[in-house]
This record gives structure tokens, C-alpha cells and sequence, in this order.
């Protein structure tokens, strides 16, 4: 019996590491884009009280493979490209307000890494007045670089199909939202994505560059908020005084656009 | 009319022209339109125009400049003027030269109308689309044929069955439609508004219009507190998407293709599984218009969040009256690990304010809120709209454990919360206030998943054994060493329980005995053995409709509890656990395509078709059987709860009452048992 729980106490360690080991192999995310490379710029300049968040930066690898698990034979058997989600930061602000980062098409490594999408996020910063008692929700600039890039993500609906660099003037209003329950959301409104027309997720190709220099309208601000009792209806308040029903749950764009 | 000098021709070796003239006026013809829905009723007070074909294609006006001197002119003469249906939905043109025509009706009116048309139950297999997959082309059968058209035939009129885009004169304006192309089904050739051709050969004759609706199809989801097998079925279906490895692509096939395509009812095929969804057909403008799948795997965190591995996976859909949030159980390895962190935290006052969580599920629940949190935002601000939108949740396994979670944050509206084989994930004070939110909880038999983590104190009791690395090891250990055992009588401190009512597939066993002696007639040699009995059956059993309030369902329930005590119900299915099952816990019990999803489907197939004939009534019989020929040699206690079991079995037709009086819902069951088929319901 002694013989035994020294024999337990001896293997106990081994037992205990085991977990950490795993049972599938490590993927390598280490990046190491060759000194030829094929380069896409992504150049921002916001103005006061708004923050632009790191890249998001999505690699994924045709070798370094992820196993799924297939829930019709209950096991790991299936695999699909393994993804290396990366955070880049930008740079830091030079003399005329631009920050910018430079992300690589092919980012090598042993498992050949190549990129397949990049959003950016800009919000109101944490320190601006109006965010103030607010929960910050970010907007994104979604741009993927093969079919599937960030659709089960950052992407909403279908993208649109660009060829060649891209340039961006976006206007965007505050839009605080409050919900039934007193929580507050601010975020910057920049029109109903479900419209092609406001869509900001792109299919690119053929691209180096991205400029991203949105017009952010401070002192425009829209609110919407709930129906004090159910059923009724979200209301908005643009920033003329105004009020008008919201047909689904966004403000009117177009309305905003003109009091700008 | 008359043609004046003799028109015939010799031909020679130099052919010369001959000018024939004609005197009077051609012969004139008639035609009528009859516009009706699928159901034969007429489409009254439609303006309808025709448009006559031109003379000549331009290929031949081409040709015919070849060889004439000036070719000729292909302009039809005038369109004739337009005309209003009747109440019979029937227009009448005179006056019609002999020429093709296309007809056409004013658009607007057309899809306003046709909204509000209810399908007919059996759908035209020919008007699907042409299919983009070419590894799933499109079926026809061209022996098919409407009911209305036989009528038509019967009648000797000419029957033509067309979509609203087969007919309107301009695009119809249909809210929400964010895509460039129109609706394919109903606009089959685009935006460009051709009208339907009749030949013509077809001049002289009545003609019968069959307009297909301007519908789409919505799961059937009923809002209601008690137990319903159609919402059982379509949110199991629903859980098992969530697992789908297209994502996105499949998401938005089944609602944004499948269910705007009015020729067949959607399914979802996850072999072995063929889900047949049980759907209704509403107004175009009540279709799904957001389908979005979330996948926070390749998403860095927050702001200043290093970039995680490990995801959660959800998708949500929303039309005029639902909003769904699925969640997926567990799928990759980071996710199991999430099981093996055992570590209640104190619960989050958003979600209860006493009580704790396991930590893995809550971990988990945050990544998505987090990486999510502008849909989540969407998804309040839309269910806070009109307040017309019930949500519903689901989820398998972790998936369930997940869809409880978000169902407490979103407790204040009271949402409607369906898991399959979900673990257990809070604990006693937390469960006590979630009251608000309305779940059934669906348990596969002797499903494992089910159980874990166990209902005591598991986590103290085993850092006091293992110390710190116990907590961490828990789940393996769990398993392999069946620990349940070891702990008898440990039920201390907080435990985990489970929330919401137990919908459980049992299958149930019949223990015989007899008598074994050694020596013949001498009782002293005697003892007796026990051993299970051939038949065994799988039910289904939903404890609570014996205290549902459903006026329908009043007498049956009744009946029920004159029989059976509910103590002696609540000693069978205790409260916030697990009943006691026949057979050992088993993880192939927890697969929701093989085990779940059959049984489900297997369930609403039998009350949606009493007539059919399915092996598991036929085991059902068998079991009864056996009941009656060899009751005497069971236990007492056991063959009470097993005449329960039947007795409850029998009652779960009940829960489709709610379906069958829904608009369209008798329908639904039509359509499903006329494409649904019996499955497996024990994968081994």
C-alpha cells in the first residue's frame, strides 16, 4: 500500500504536466514576411476625442492546418486553414496628423502565412466628454484579402467587390443608444451597413495602399432611445432638434448628412 | 378579309414580284385572363395590359433587308388598352390582332396583393430557380401539377403558373431588400420585367393565371410558456447549425436562398440527419432579413487585449416577429478545456445577482460578448423596437450552457431558451433567479454531458483532495474514475444545478425476475434473479405538461394526474436534476445529429402523420406488451413509473395543439410529413 502511494506520488508531476503538453502539435504563429514582399499600407488620420484602435490582422495557412471537430463522426477529423489573428499597432502620430502600418501580403514563417483580412476600429476615445458613463462600441473598416477573410466577424452581409487602392472620407455622427435598461452605448454612425451604399466591408485586390480619413462631426450628435413601455417604437433625436421614428434601428443617414 | 386577284404563284426561271391586294379588315380575336392565388381565389381589381410581340425578330428583319430593298418593319400595331380583373379575377380583351402577346400587371398592386396570399399547401417543384451549386442542380418534375391547373385543364382552359416577377411591369419597391439583384425566386429574370408570353396560338381562349404568392418562409416558433414540439424541433435544428463548418455560407443559404425559395420547404442536411424545417410562409416583408454567422476564432480581444486562440462560435437571425441566437457547443480543443476549469465564479449582476457560474462557460460567454458587442447592442436595440420580436434561444452541450447564460443577461424580456444536452452551469441561488426566462431542457437518456458538472461542491471537494491541481484535472478525472460514487453524501456548499424543465428521452427497461433452485421444490435452495427484458423503448417525456394550462390539453392532463400523483411525478423527474436513468452514463448519448435531432424528428413525424406507420410505434407495442404479459414479475415502483412513461408519451401530441390552431400551421404539418422520413434514434 506504502509502496504504492510513493509509486502515485512519484508520477503525480508527470501527470500533472501532461495537460500542458497537449495532444496536437503547436502551430508556429511566428511571422517572417520574405524581404520581397508585397506590401498593403494602411495610412489613418482621426481628429480630436476619437482613437483608432490597433489592427486587426488576420494570416491564415494552407499548411499549418486547424482540426475542426466534425460533428457528424464526433471527432477532430476535419481540418480547415489555421488561423494567426495578430494585433498591429499603428504608428505613432507624425507632423500632419497621419499614423500608419505596414502589413505584409505574404507573411512567411514555416507555416507560409498569408493574409486574409485587416479591420480597422475607430471609436470616440475613453477621455472624450461625450463618451463619458458610456460603453464605447467601435466601427469597422472591414477589408479581406480572400473569400473568407473576416466574414464570420467583423464583416456583416456580403463584401463589396474592389479592385486597386482604396481612399476613405466617411462622415460619421455620435450616435448614443440607450437601451431598456439604462445602459448607454456610444458609437460612431457612419450609415445602415445593411446597405450597399454605407457597406464599409470590401473584397480587395491589387491593393498597397488604404487611407482612411473620415470627417467625424463632434457636434452632431444623434440620440435613440427605447420605448418606455413595449410596444413601441425607438425614436431618434438628430442634431437639429428633430425627432422621427426609426424604420428599423438606425437613425436616417441621409438626414444627418444634410445637417452637416 | 378579302384578297382581290389571283394569288398564285409559278415560279420560273426569273421570279418576279407580284403585288396581291387586300380589301376589308383581318380577322379580329379575343382573349380572357383569369388571375387567381394558389388556392383559387381571384386577384380582383389587377390592371393588366398586353404588349404584342414584335412582327419579326431581328435576326429576320436582318435577313429580309438582304434581300428586299428596305426589309420591313417589325412594330406591332398599338398595345390594346389596359383592363381591370374582375371579381372572378377575370379580364376580357377584344379586338386582338393574330400576334404573340405578353402580359403584364401593374407591379406594385401585384406584390401588394400577393403578400397577403397564403400559399397552397403543396408546392410546384418547377418553379425553382435555376441552381447556382452545380453539385445540387435543380429537380423538375414535369408530371406535376397544381390543383388549380387541373381544374383549368378539366375546363379545357389554357393554365399558366407564374411568380409576381413573371408578371409585373416594374420592380415592385420591397422594403429592406439590400442586394442589387431582386429576390430570385419571385423575379426569376432579374430586374428585367418581360411579362408572361402567350403564343399566338393561344388567342381564342380563356386562359387561368396562377400567381404564386409573394411569400417567404419563417420557422414555425411559437411564443409560449409551454412545452411546444414544433419549437423543439426547429431551435434542435437550429442548435445543430450552429456547428455548421461553412458558417456564414451555410447560414445565409438556408435563410436568405431557402427560405425566399417558395418550390420546396428548406432543410438542413447534416448527414445522417435530413431536417426538414417546419415552416409557415408569411409576407415578403416578414422574411429573415439579418442571418449572420460569429466566430470570434481570428479575432484579437478588446483594445489592449492580446489576440486569443480559443473562440466562441453563435449565429443570429431576425425577422418581423423572432430573433434567434444560436450557440455552438463545444468544437475544438480549447473549448473541452473550457469544461476542465471547474472554478465557480461569483456571478456577474447582469446575470443574477447571487450565486456563482462555472468559470470555463463564463469565460467563454464573455469572449463573444466582447468581440461582439456592437451585434449584441443591434440585437437589443431590435428587440427593443415595437417590442413585436420574441427571442429565442438554443445551443447543444456547451452551446446550451452558453444560450443559458445570455437568456439570464436577457432575462427582462422574458426569453424563450431550448438546450440539448447542455451540462449543468449554475449554481442553486443563481438558478433560483432566472425564473423569468422560460427553458426546456432536453436530455438524450444517460447523455454524460448532462451531468457534469456533478451537483455537489465538486470543486472544494476536490482541491481538498488533490489540492491546487485538482480543480484543473476535475473533468478527466471525473470521467475516467466515476468520482459521483466516491462522493456519497458530499452534498455541501453551493452546488451546481440545472435550470429549466426537462423534456427526457428515456429509454426505458422492464426488469423481469424468477425463481432459481437448486433443488427442485425445496425453497431453502431458492433466489431470485433479476435481468432486464427484451423490449426496451425510447420515450419521450415532458414532466411538465401534466401541469400545463392549456385549455385544450385540460382533460388529458387531468385524466393524468387522477392517476399519477404529482408527488409521485416530482419523486420520478426532481426538480433542478436529472432523473434516475436505466442505463449507465454514456457520452455517444450526447450527439446531436445522431441521437437528438432523430428523436425529435422522429416525434413530430408521428403526431404530424398518425396514419404512417414507424418502427417506433411498433416498439412501443412491443413494450406494452410485455408490460401486460410479464407486469407481475416486475417491481411494483418500476412498472407505476413505466405505465407513467407511456401515459406521458401519449400526452406529447398535446404540444402541437399550439401549431395545428397557428395561421398556417396545419399546413406546416403537411408539408413537413410529406417530406420528412423516419430516422435512426440509437446511433450504437
Amino acid at each position: 500500500m506504502n509502496c504504492l502511494t510513493k509509486t502515485l506520488a512519484a508520477l503525480f508531476p508527470a501527470i500533472a504536466l501532461l495537460p500542458l503538453s497537449g495532444c496536437a502539435s503547436r502551430l508556429d504563429y511566428t511571422l517572417n514576411p520574405p524581404v520581397s514582399n508585397d506590401w498593403v499600407t494602411v495610412t489613418v488620420k482621426l481628429p480630436q476625442e476619437t482613437e483608432a484602435l490597433p489592427l486587426d490582422v488576420l494570416y491564415r495557412s494552407e499548411t499549418c492546418r486547424k482540426e475542426v471537430y466534425d460533428n457528424t463522426s464526433e471527432s477532430h477529423m476535419a481540418t480547415v486553414r489555421g488561423v494567426n489573428p495578430q494585433l498591429v499597432s499603428l504608428s505613432q502620430t507624425d507632423s500632419s496628423g497621419y499614423r500608419e502600418a505596414k502589413i505584409a501580403l505574404n507573411g512567411g514563417g514555416k507555416c507560409g502565412w498569408k493574409l486574409s483580412g485587416i479591420r480597422l476600429g475607430i471609436q470616440l476615445s475613453k477621455t472624450s466628454a461625450l463618451a463619458n458613463g458610456k460603453n464605447i462600441i467601435s466601427t469597422s473598416y472591414v477589408f479581406d484579402f480572400d473569400d473568407e477573410g473576416y466574414r464570420n466577424a467583423f464583416g456583416y452581409g456580403n463584401p463589396k467587390n474592389v479592385v486597386g487602392n482604396l481612399r476613405f472620407e466617411t462622415d460619421f455622427f455620435p450616435l448614443i443608444q440607450s437601451h431598456r435598461d439604462g445602459e448607454m452605448v456610444i458609437t460612431l454612425f457612419g450609415g445602415d451597413i445593411r446597405d450597399e451604399k454605407w457597406k464599409r466591408y470590401y473584397r480587395v485586390s491589387s491593393i498597397s495602399k488604404i487611407v482612411i480619413e473620415p470627417s467625424i462631426h463632434m457636434s452632431k450628435v444623434v440620440r435613440v432611445v427605447p420605448p418606455n413601455s413595449l410596444p413601441g417604437d425607438l425614436i431618434a433625436t438628430y442634431p437639429d432638434g428633430s425627432t422621427g421614428i426609426l424604420p428599423y434601428i438606425y437613425p436616417d443617414y441621409e438626414k444627418l448628412l444634410s445637417m452637416k | 378579309m378579302e384578297i382581290v386577284g389571283d394569288n398564285t404563284c409559278v415560279t420560273s426561271v426569273v421570279p418576279k414580284s407580284k403585288t396581291v391586294l387586300c380589301r376589308g379588315k383581318p380577322r379580329k380575336y379575343w382573349m380572357e385572363l383569369q388571375f387567381v392565388d394558389e388556392n383559387n381565389v381571384p386577384v380582383s381589381g389587377l390592371n393588366v395590359s398586353l404588349e404584342y410581340h414584335p412582327l419579326a425578330t431581328a435576326a429576320e428583319v436582318a435577313a429580309s433587308k438582304r434581300f428586299g430593298k428596305d426589309g420591313y418593319d417589325p412594330t406591332p400595331p398599338p398595345n390594346p388598352p389596359v383592363g381591370v380583373t374582375d371579381s372572378q379575377g377575370l379580364v376580357r380583351f377584344d379586338n386582338l390582332y393574330w400576334i404573340g402577346v405578353n402580359v403584364k400587371a401593374d407591379g406594385q398592386q401585384l406584390a401588394d396583393e400577393m403578400e397577403q396570399r397564403p400559399l397552397g399547401v403543396r408546392r410546384n417543384p418547377n418553379s425553382q430557380p435555376e441552381s447556382k451549386n452545380r453539385s445540387r442542380p435543380a429537380t423538375r418534375d414535369l408530371t406535376w401539377q397544381s390543383d388549380v391547373q387541373k381544374k383549368a385543364d378539366a375546363a379545357g382552359q389554357r393554365h399558366h403558373y407564374v411568380t409576381i416577377g413573371q408578371l409585373c411591369d416594374r420592380l415592385p419597391v420591397i422594403d429592406n431588400w439590400k442586394e442589387n439583384e431582386p429576390p430570385r425566386f419571385h423575379f426569376p429574370s432579374g430586374d428585367v420585367m418581360k411579362g408572361t408570353p402567350i403564343a399566338r396560338e393561344g388567342l381564342d381562349q380563356r386562359h387561368v393565371i396562377e400567381v404564386c404568392p409573394f411569400r417567404a418562409w419563417s420557422l414555425v416558433l411559437h411564443d409560449t410558456k409551454d412545452y411546444s414540439l414544433a419549437n423543439g424541433y426547429n431551435l434542435g435544428v437550429m442548435a445543430d447549425m450552429a456547428y455548421a463548418k461553412g458558417g456564414d455560407t451555410v447560414i445565409k443559404q438556408f435563410f436568405f436562398e431557402q427560405c425566399l425559395d417558395l418550390s420546396r420547404t428548406p432543410e438542413y442536411i447534416d448527414f445522417p440527419s435530413f431536417s426538414q424545417a417546419l415552416v409557415v410562409d408569411v409576407p415578403f416583408s416578414q422574411r429573415y432579413t439579418a442571418a449572420e454567422f460569429l466566430d470570434s476564432a481570428g479575432k484579437s480581444g478588446g483594445d489592449n487585449d492580446r489576440p486569443l486562440l480559443d473562440s466562441t462560435q453563435l449565429f443570429y437571425i431576425e425577422n418581423a416577429e423572432q430573433v434567434v441566437v444560436s450557440w455552438r457547443g463545444t468544437q475544438e480543443l480549447p473549448d473541452w478545456l473550457t469544461d476542465a476549469s471547474f472554478s465557480p465564479q461569483p456571478c456577474p449582476a447582469e446575470l443574477a445577482k447571487a450565486g456563482r457560474i462555472h468559470g470555463g462557460f463564463l469565460d467563454a460567454y464573455h469572449l463573444a460578448k466582447r468581440r461582439f458587442d456592437a451585434q449584441f447592442s443591434a440585437i437589443r436595440a431590435s428587440l427593443a423596437k415595437d417590442g413585436k420580436k420574441k427571442l429565442f434561444i438554443c445551443g447543444h452541450s456547451l452551446g446550451g450552457a452558453l444560450g443559458l447564460t445570455y437568456a439570464a443577461e436577457m432575462k427582462a424580456i422574458e426569453p424563450i431558451l431550448y438546450t440539448y444536452g447542455m451540462p449543468r452551469t449554475f449554481t442553486a441561488d443563481a438558478v433560483g433567479r432566472l425564473y423569468q426566462v422560460t427553458h426546456y431542457r432536453h436530455v438524450n437518456d444517460s447523455d454524460t454531458i448532462t451531468s457534469v458538472p456533478f451537483d455537489a461542491n465538486l470543486d472544494n471537494w476536490l482541491y481538498g483532495k488533490f489540492g491546487p491541481l485538482g480543480a484543473t484535472l476535475g473533468f478527466f478525472w471525473a470521467l475516467t474514475t466515476e468520482l459521483p460514487a466516491q462522493m456519497g453524501g458530499l452534498y455541501i456548499g453551493e452546488h451546481y444545478w440545472h435550470h429549466g424543465k426537462p423534456v427526457v428521452f428515456f429509454r426505458t427497461t422492464q426488469t423481469g425476475s424468477f425463481e432459481e433452485c437448486r433443488v427442485m421444490m425445496n425453497p431453502n435452495t431458492c433466489r431470485r434473479l433479476k435481468y432486464s427484458q427484451q423490449y426496451k423503448v425510447k420515450l419521450f417525456l415532458v414532466p411538465s405538461m401534466a401541469e400545463t394550462e392549456s385549455e385544450e390539453a385540460k382533460e388529458a392532463q387531468e385524466a393524468f394526474i387522477s392517476e399519477f400523483p404529482m408527488a409521485d411525478i416530482q419523486k420520478i423527474f426532481p426538480r433542478n436534476t436529472n432523473p434516475a436513468f436505466d442505463h449507465a452514463s454514456n457520452p455517444a448519448r450526447h450527439s446531436m445529429v445522431k441521437e437528438y435531432l432523430p428523436f425529435l424528428n422522429n416525434q413530430l413525424l408521428e403526431i404530424a402523420d398518425p396514419e404512417r406507420k414507424l418502427g417506433r410505434k411498433t416498439y412501443r407495442a412491443d413494450f406494452r406488451q410485455q408490460m401486460d404479459t410479464f407486469g407481475d414479475s416486475s417491481p411494483p415502483e418500476e412498472l407505476k413509473r413505466n405505465r407513467m412513461f407511456l401515459a406521458l408519451q401519449d400526452m406529447v401530441g398535446n404540444s402541437l395543439i399550439i401549431t395545428r390552431k397557428y395561421p398556417g400551421g396545419e399546413n406546416a404539418l403537411i408539408r413537413f410529413k410529406s417530406v420528412a422520413e423516419e430516422e435512426v434514434e440509437l446511433s450504437n
